[in-house]
């Protein structure tokens, strides 16, 4: 697993979890305020100590329902997961979109995973276009995620610019993250990589990370 | 038929020669014919191996001559090739009515031998001895004059009724004074050649008209026979679609009841014949330009036409088989079987990949999704199945085809186009022989400007050795050792079958998701796959290791339809000039391949 997906992976969720405790601390305000007349009228001590551990009691309820509205698709939909690609070359390129697709057929060919950082159905047309595709067995997502599957990486930088890619047998690892629930990507990431343009001359790109979104 | 009863009296002289075509190996090759004109094979090889033995008297008869003067010339001998070799260019006139390029060759070798049996005749005649034959021939020229004046008048009363006699009469004649006249000063032999030549003339009058006739009868018997008839096909197609529609089979003559398939094979095999005839028609129409364009010198022959039909014709023929081949998948969906679905829909879609391969493939293939999508409709699970596999393998192929796009405009600078290289190598420089005009902004037109084989001698050396690329490689058949690549230009070349090694088939299949049991399930994939199986190359590069001048009309009339690949299907070549194609020639190359472009990559050969 490259350590730098890792970290990928990780910034994705940070950012979902803080606005998950966002939404806490606006409740526990509102809770707060609610009790504020109370602390204008003379109350007994047992009726604050009551009260607190009231509030304290529905704070950890909201804690608990806030965690599960964040992981919830209708969160999803407020929080926008485009998606994500990067590939690491000497001038690093990136792309704020990504995709995966996983086909499999019912004749019992295998079938194929694939990353892209260009909606799939309007093919390899929007720059950068990054394409990592293996071959799998598995026919669900649950069983590709955590693999690492042996794949092929195609690249083009711009339209017209020329086309990067392993060489046709010279298979690369692809890691497919465990799933994770807080997420709405799956994440793919290959270690150091060498590409080649059709004149032979190679590009090594130290990590590619692909974050793509699920139809 | 005196004609060919005097070929074949010639041709008994000497020995026989080896017909072809002029090639690096052997260029001395006389050039082969196409003998769309009864006896004009027999004819040609007669005059050539008289030509050869004609030439092998000169080169001997000029060393003699380098040593010892012209003391070394035999009389006799001299006038017997003399009057050979005059024959010759009668006959090859001949062969030209009957559109055998052949005859441009012989007519260039025989002139060349006139000029050099011309030097011959002043070493000798400028001798002692050679004095007494020219006063001798002179006395017979005066002994004989009225009686040969009675036999030429006779050969010209003759001409009208009985053409063949009154020439091989005339022949005759023209032999006879060919072995006196060239001893005699041009004075002094003067009063002595009008009869023959008015006999000579009577008797061309009436059979060149006649010869002419005759070749024309032939070559529109061979355009009608060959050219495809599209309204035939299509009433064959609507009857086959119409069986298949109601019983899910159709008739296929030899074949029994067949289903859809089948009927497409047979489609495509029509389609192959009727591109094989639509390249012999251009050829034959080459032929006969040459009697209609008024190069011949013979005032009655025509006009000139303009049009090339065989272009229209050659697409309205394959708009014709595609419009067929949609109407017969379609027809086999109506009545089709959801369980056969996948079977039909895999058969069509390798013989639409390999309909793809031979002609326009854009066409083919919108013509063909079009008509498989109603055959898919019929089996909802393998649509999906399709569906998905076209999903999952398109980006792959359009990032490989801008990849080979890339690669493909890198290779010029190792492997420079072949037509370019064979141009440039065979470009005539001051006296030595060419195919190509020394100016290199003359047209682009391999045109036999000497003799084939002085060409050959010229060019081989320099043709052979020399990297090359080229594109639009396929192979002649599934079996055979070469393939073939298509005309560009007056080239067109002919390589070694490569066959790809077994892992790196594997990688590309398994990149395709196919394997023995799972085919390719769209047009493109499965003309990838036949791409790499059967090696029809997008592209390759190689060394010219061999090469052969053929004319371009011998070429086409003969194309065999399984050699037809080198023109794309639903197209002809064009003739680039608006001349005779009788002196237009092609350079056939053979390539030792180093690399090969397949649809979805380069395998470059180990140690090449």
């Amino acid at each position: 697993m490259n350590p730098f997906s890792f970290f990928c992976v990780g910034r994705i969720a940070l950012s979902q979890s803080g606005l998950a405790n966002t939404v806490i601390l606006n409740t526990l305000f509102l809770l707060f305020c609610s009790l504020l007349p109370c602390g204008f009228t003379a109350c007994s001590k047992e009726k604050m100590d009551e009260m607190v551990s009231s509030v304290k009691q529905q704070a950890q309820t909201v804690t608990e329902q806030a965690k599960a509205i964040a992981a919830s698709p209708a969160l999803a939909e407020i929080v926008p997961a485009t998606g994500r690609s990067e590939v690491q070359l000497p001038t690093p390129l990136s792309t704020n979109a990504a995709y995966f697709r996983l086909y499999s057929f019912e004749d019992g060919r295998p079938g194929v995973v694939q990353f892209t950082s260009y909606d799939p159905e309007k093919g390899p047309n929007a720059y950068p276009a990054l394409l990592v595709r293996a071959n799998t067995v598995a026919t669900s997502v649950s069983a590709v995620a955590g693999q690492t599957l042996m794949g092929r990486v195609f690249l083009q930088a711009a339209s017209g610019s020329p086309v990067l890619m392993t060489p046709e047998g010279a298979l690369v690892d692809v890691d497919i993250a465990p799933l994770n629930p807080e997420i709405k990507t799956i994440n793919a990431s290959i270690g150091s990589v060498t590409l080649y343009d059709a004149k032979g001359q190679a590009s090594t790109a130290s990590g590619i990370i692909v974050e793509g979104v699920q139809p | 038929m005196r004609r060919i009863q005097l070929g074949f009296a010639i041709f008994a002289m000497f020995s026989t020669i080896a017909i072809g075509n002029p090639t690096v190996q052997d260029p001395t090759k006389p050039l082969a014919t196409h003998n769309t004109v009864p006896g004009a094979a027999e004819l040609a090889k007669a005059v050539y191996e008289a030509s050869m033995a004609a030439e092998k008297y000169v080169v001997d008869c000029e060393q003699a001559v380098a040593k010892k003067g012209g003391v070394a010339i035999q009389a006799k001998m001299l006038a017997k090739w003399k009057a050979t070799v005059n024959q010759g260019i009668r006959e090859a006139e001949r062969l030209q009515i009957m559109g055998e390029p052949a005859a441009v060759d012989i007519l260039l070798r025989n002139h060349d031998l006139t000029v050099r049996l011309n030097y011959l005749y002043v070493a000798h005649n400028t001798t002692p001895a050679g004095q007494v034959v020219g006063r001798k021939a002179l006395m017979q020229f005066q002994r004989q004059a009225a009686a040969k004046q009675k036999e030429c008048e006779k050969v010209s009363a003759m001409a009208a009724l009985q053409p063949e006699v009154a020439e091989a009469a005339a022949d005759k004649l023209s032999m006879e004074l060919d072995t006196l006249v060239h001893f005699v000063g041009l004075q002094e032999r003067g009063p002595y050649l009008p009869p023959y030549y008015a006999a000579r003339a009577a008797a061309d009058a009436v059979m060149t008209k006649k010869r002419i006739a005759t070749a024309r009868q032939k070559f529109q018997e061979a355009i009608q026979a060959n050219l495809p008839d599209p309204v035939a096909l299509t009433s064959w197609a609507n009857a086959a679609a119409s069986q298949l529609k109601s019983t899910g089979k159709a008739t296929v003559e030899g074949q029994g009841d067949v289903a859809g398939p089948q009927v497409l094979e047979e489609l495509i095999r029509r389609w192959g014949v009727g591109h094989g005839g639509l390249q012999r028609v251009q050829g034959l129409r080459w032929a006969l330009r040459w009697h209609s364009t008024g190069s011949n010198g013979y005032e009655d022959s025509g006009s000139v036409n303009g049009d090339d039909p065989t272009y229209s014709e050659a697409i309205a023929w394959t708009d014709t088989v595609l419009a067929a081949m949609a109407g017969l998948i379609g027809a086999d969906a109506e009545s089709i079987q959801p369980a056969k679905v996948a079977v039909h829909h895999q058969q069509y879609l390798k013989q639409t990949a390999s309909m793809a391969r031979m002609g326009d493939a854009r066409k083919v293939q919108t013509k063909g999704n079009e008509a498989l999508a109603v055959l898919l409709a019929k089996n909802s699970v393998y649509e999906t199945n399709v569906k998905t596999y076209d999903a999952a393998t398109k980006d792959l192929i359009t990032f490989q085809t801008r990849w080979l796009k890339d690669a493909v405009s890198n290779i010029p600078q190792d492997f420079p186009n072949a037509d370019g290289v064979v141009r440039d190598r065979s470009r005539a420089i001051g006296s030595m022989a060419g195919l190509y005009a020394e100016d290199p902004n003359a047209p682009m037109q391999a045109t036999l400007f000497h003799p084939a084989h002085k060409t050959m001698m010229a060019i081989a050396p320099k043709l052979v050795g020399p990297k090359v690329g080229t594109s639009d490689v396929l192979r002649i058949s599934p079996t055979s050792k070469t393939s073939a690549v298509k005309f560009m230009g007056r080239t067109y070349a002919t390589v070694l079958a490569v066959t790809i090694p077994e892992p790196d088939l594997q990688s590309i299949k398994l990149n395709l998701l196919v394997d023995e049991s799972h085919p390719p399930l769209s047009i493109s994939t499965a003309k990838a796959i036949d791409s790499v199986l059967l090696g029809h190359y997008s592209a390759i590069g190689g060394t010219i290791v061999s090469a052969q001048i053929e004319a371009m009309i011998t070429r086409f009339v003969t194309m065999s339809d399984g050699m037809a690949i080198v023109v794309p299907r639903g197209t002809v070549t064009g003739s680039s000039t608006d001349h005779s194609m009788l002196n237009q020639m092609a350079v056939r190359i053979d390539i030792d391949p180093s690399w090969v472009q397949h649809d979805l990559g380069i395998y470059r050969i180990p140690g090449k």
